[in-house]
Parts: structure tokens; sequence; C-alpha cells
């Protein structure tokens, strides 16, 4: 049967701990209790209609009676309804006061000649649905004795016959053969209904099962994974912190030998210690690329931690810090910044990290003598800074790729050997943390613009 | 004029090899510790003219600790003659990320006078040595 995601959601929340088929069970229940106040509604409509619409004679008084106990009885199922312990007995409960009412009906409107024996057939179905298999036959066999015991009844005259003079004229719930009739048609009706409804119902559940097994087992599966990503991420950040030490004794001695400090050393000494410190210098800038990489993988955000920044401040300081580099390539950096401040939540370190990285990149990878801008734009959701420079820019291909851990562009590697291939994982990874966004704006040789929008 | 005497303290014995060479080819003279107990303990003894104090030692946190009791003020702290010794704080930040610390943002909560990154520059590190002791003097 066709289950809205969100009413199935919902059920999710509500009745923790349960089947999916007991759920489904659920589910059901409650849209029958619904299709019960429509029916009682149907029949208290049509019956007044008939009467005095199309003035056909009916014991009104014991029809309305019946469909006011409908409704008492639905009021006790609604309110009834969060306290059941059984689900299936409570169903079975509801079909048998169903067929019961549906009997007093069928009695009022002419014992076995009245249409409304029609109307069993939905029950059959309901059951099918509702219930096992056996116990929908059993109800089936249950209805059929009690159209056999109101037949019975009337044609034995033990209760009187109600005869509907403007439909049947003639009354013929005392013939026996149409009688047998009638019956015969009900029982091959009524089971047949049920052995369709019943195969039909097995085959959807069953598959229903499968894929509910299969989400399990798919939720198992990435959950598993989720698990094993964040271990390695934990032990590459044990790792990369390991590295970091032995690497900073390393460079702090050479950079002593390089000096002098451990006496005097020939020039060819010399060079070669340069060589190692360049080469120590490059493995320390990947640990804290990874370092960082790692660390805003599986660091969670303390509430601490996160404070009001003003944004505009954040991008001066961290021109500031770039300056120099900038300088040395004759760089002008140019900040258009907004006239009132705007402050984003944020953990001051990551914001760094994110504005380090770029504008860090731009410097990089800009033609010498060029200019660098920086601009913030304002909207009700979102703030973005965008960061552009006129540099060696990124190749279509490329830009599907830069965002890669390790990815180089071969026109980036060409033009600056040094980098460790992380500065935008890095960024990437961070935005990511905020539900940010970071997206670029490049051509082969042309002008690049990243942008970087936080939520507000 | 007599030596000025230079406390490193730092679990890291070629950190405290890559700075003493620098220092003591400029005469200062340079005493060790290689954890927060073994440096508090010298320090008061020897009452140097400068702390150097590395950040992370057996903790994360071991340099801060070691730098609040130096700063202590209770009236019968134990450091009281080392409450006014420079320290310069020694800290493994990557240079791109820029300083996390910063004396002037977090005197208020970090008693020390200033920082250096490892790797240890030598021409960084006698810049900042001789500016502390010079402002001491």
């Amino acid at each position: 049967m066709p289950q809205n995601a969100n009413s199935h959601a919902k059920h999710y929340t509500h009745t923790p701990g349960k089947t999916s088929l007991e759920k489904e069970l659920i589910e059901s229940l409650s849209r029958f209790i619904t299709f019960r106040w429509i029916m009682a509604g149907g029949i208290g409509t049509t019956v007044l209609f008939v009467t005095f619409a199309l003035s056909i004679t009916l014991p009104l008084q014991s029809i309305l009676i019946t469909t006011l106990c409908i409704l008492i009885f639905n009021f006790f199922c609604t309110s009834y309804q969060k306290h059941v312990k059984s689900y299936e007995t409570f169903a079975n409960l509801q079909i048998s006061a169903d067929w019961l009412a549906l009997v007093f009906l069928a009695h009022y409107t002419g014992g076995i000649e009245s249409p409304v024996i029609c109307y069993f057939i939905f029950h059959v179905i309901i059951s099918a649905i509702l219930l096992s298999k056996k116990k929908c036959y059993l109800q089936t066999t249950f209805a059929l004795l009690l159209i056999l015991i109101l037949s019975m009844l009337e044609y034995f005259h033990i209760i009187p016959h109600v005869q509907v003079k403007e439909l049947f004229p003639t009354p013929s719930y005392d013939k026996s053969l149409y009688l047998v009739a009638v019956l015969f048609f009900c029982v091959t009706s009524f089971y047949i209904s049920a052995y369709l409804a019943t195969s039909v119902n097995n085959r959807l559940r069953k598959r229903e099962n499968e894929v509910v097994a299969l989400k399990d087992s798919v939720t198992e599966a990435y959950n598993r994974l989720e698990a094993l990503d964040r271990e390695k991420s934990e032990f590459t950040f044990k790792v990369t912190h390991e590295l970091r030490s032995p690497l900073s004794a390393i460079q702090s001695l050479l950079k002593s030998i390089e000096e002098g400090y451990a006496g005097e050393i020939p020039q060819k000494a010399r060079n070669l210690i340069l060589r190692s410190e360049k080469r120590t210098g490059l493995l320390i800038a990947l640990v804290n690329d990874l370092l960082d990489l790692v660390s805003g993988k599986i660091g969670t955000i303390r509430e601490g931690e996160i404070k009001h920044i003003n944004i505009n401040e954040a991008i001066n300081n961290s021109i500031q810090l770039l300056q120099e580099k900038a300088k040395a390539k004759e760089i002008k950096i140019a900040f258009e910044s907004m006239q009132k401040p705007v402050f984003i939540r944020v953990i001051p370190e990551d914001l760094d990290l994110i504005l380090t990285n770029l504008i860090d990149n731009a410097i990089k990878y800009s033609k010498k003598a060029s200019s660098i801008l920086i601009r913030s734009v304002v909207t009700e959701k979102t703030v973005t800074m965008e960061i552009s420079d006129i540099g060696i820019g990124i190749g279509e291909e490329d830009i599907k790729r830069i965002f890669e851990e390790f990815y180089r562009a071969d026109n980036a590697k060409e033009f600056e050997l040094e980098g460790t291939g992380l500065g935008l994982s890095i960024v990437k990874n961070l935005m990511n943390r905020y539900k940010g966004s970071i997206t670029v704006q490049s051509k082969l040789g042309e002008k690049t613009t990243f942008f970087v929008s936080f939520p507000v | 004029m007599a030596k000025q005497k230079i406390l490193i303290i730092d679990d890291d014995a070629d950190i405290i090899e890559a700075m003493r060479m620098p220092l003591e080819a400029h005469s200062y003279d340079v005493i060790t510790a290689n954890c927060g107990k073994d440096g508090l303990k010298k320090a008061r003894e020897e009452i140097p003219d400068l702390i150097i104090l590395d950040v992370m030692m057996e903790t994360d946190t071991e340099g801060f600790h070691v730098a609040y009791e130096l700063r202590s003020e209770e009236p019968v702290s134990l450091y009281k003659e080392c409450k006014t010794i420079p320290i310069l704080m020694i800290t493994a930040v990557s240079k791109k990320k820029g300083m996390k610390f910063s004396p002037e943002k977090d005197e208020a909560f970090l008693p020390v006078d200033e920082f250096i990154e490892k790797p240890i520059q030598p021409k960084d590190l006698l810049k900042k040595v001789a500016e502390l002791l010079a402002g001491k003097g």
C-alpha cells in the first residue's frame, strides 16, 4: 500500500522499537478509523436522502440508532487507539464490530434482499490488509455466518422481515431457491475476494520486508564506513602530530648548523644543509596542512569555541599576515569592505584558516605585480567573501578536481613547484562544518574568483 | 659584566640543543630542564634572567601550568623571586595559520611575555631574547 514518507517518519519517532510490520498495521488501523467516520456519515446522509428525497419507506429510527452506535464505537476506537497493546486484536475487534453493524443495517434495509450485502466485500479486503491470511478467512467465515443467521431468522419468521416496497414489491426472502442462490454468490464472492486480496497483500508485504532489510543493511554499512573513516582520520591525526615534533627538532638543528653555531662549515656542506632544510620545511608544511585538514574532519564544534566574528576584521588580519609574501611579488591586495561590520558565528581559528589559505593561494598563483581583490557580499541568508586574482587560472577539467585532497593542477605545479595540494580541501572541509559552501569561477590563464558563503 | 643566565625548559633535548648553540655563541649562560617540575626547581634555585618555556611537554598544557606557577599572585608562593623573570614561550603553530597566541591578545590569561614558533630560527630567537632582556634591564 502506498505510504507517505512523512507519516512513516512520524510513526518511526512515535513508536520506537516497533517492527515495520507493526508500524504498518498501526498506520492502516488509523486509516481504517478515518474510513469509518466517512462510512457512518455516508450511511446517515444516504438514509435521510432516500427517506425524504426519494420517499422510500425505511425504519429510519433503527438505522439512525445503528449509525449512532457506529459513531460511538468509532469514538472509542479513536481515543483507545494510543493505549492499545495488541494491534491485531484491536483490528479483529473493529472488523467484527463492523460486521455486526452491517448485519443490522442489512436487516433494516431488507435483509437478504438488501443491497447493503455488497458492502461486506469492503471488510473482506480490509481484513486481508490488516490481518494474517488465516484470520482474514476466519473473519470472512464469521461474516458469512452472520448473513446466514440473518437470512434464516427472517426465513423462519423468528425476527420480522423489513420489506422495502419501493425497491422490491414482492418479497423474496422466504423463497428458498433465491436464498440459496444469494448465499452461494455471497460465499463464492467473499472467499474469492479474500483469496485475491490476501495474496496481493502478502506479496506486497514480502517485498516491503525485503526493502526494509535492504535499507537496514545499507544504513549499517554506511555507519560502519563512517566509523572507519573517522578512525582513519584519528589515526592520521595522531601520526602526523607525532611527526611534527621530530621534524621541528631536525629543522631547528639544521638552522643552527647552517648559521655556523656548530663551528665553521665548508660551503659545499652548507649547500647540502640548505637543501635538507628546504625538504624538511616542505615536510613540516605538509604535516601542518594534514593536521588542519584532519582536525577539520574529526573535530566537533564545541559551543564555547564559537564566537561572533566581524568578517571585515578577520579579512584585514589575514591580509596583514600575508602582506609580506604579497610584497615580495609586488602584488597589491585591495579589500572592498562593507560600511557596516558584519558578524558571523564561527571558531576564529577556522575562519583564519579559510581566509589565509585562499589569500595565500591567490598570492601564490598571481602574476607578478598584479592585484588581488577581496570583497564581502551580504544577502539575507548568506555572507559571501570573494577572493579574485589575476594569475594562471584554472582549466575546466581541473575545476572539478581542485577540492580533492592532494590534487594539484598541472599548470599550478608548473608555476609553483611547492604545494601540498591540501589547502582547498582544508577550506572545503571547514566550510562543510559550517554548512557553508565554496565555489570557484575561472578559466585557464584568466581571472580566478573563489566564493565562500556562510549561512547567517 | 656577568653572563646573563637563561633557563630553557623543554622535554625535547634536540630543541634545547638547537637553542643552546646560538645562545651560547652569543655569550649567554644556558641552563636546562627537561620537564616542568625540574624547570620550576631550577628557576627557584638559579633565578635566571630569562626563561624559555615549551608549551607542550608531558601534557599539552604543561608549559601553561609552569607559567602560572611562576607568576602566581599567592603571597606564600615559592616562586616570589621569579615573578618578574621574562618568559619566552615556544609554540608549535604553523606559519600559515598565523599566531594562535599573541601577547597583546592573550596577556590577560597567559602570563608570558613573548612567543616563538617551532622550528626555531636562531636569528628570531636571538632577537627576542635580546629584546626581553633589554626590557627587563
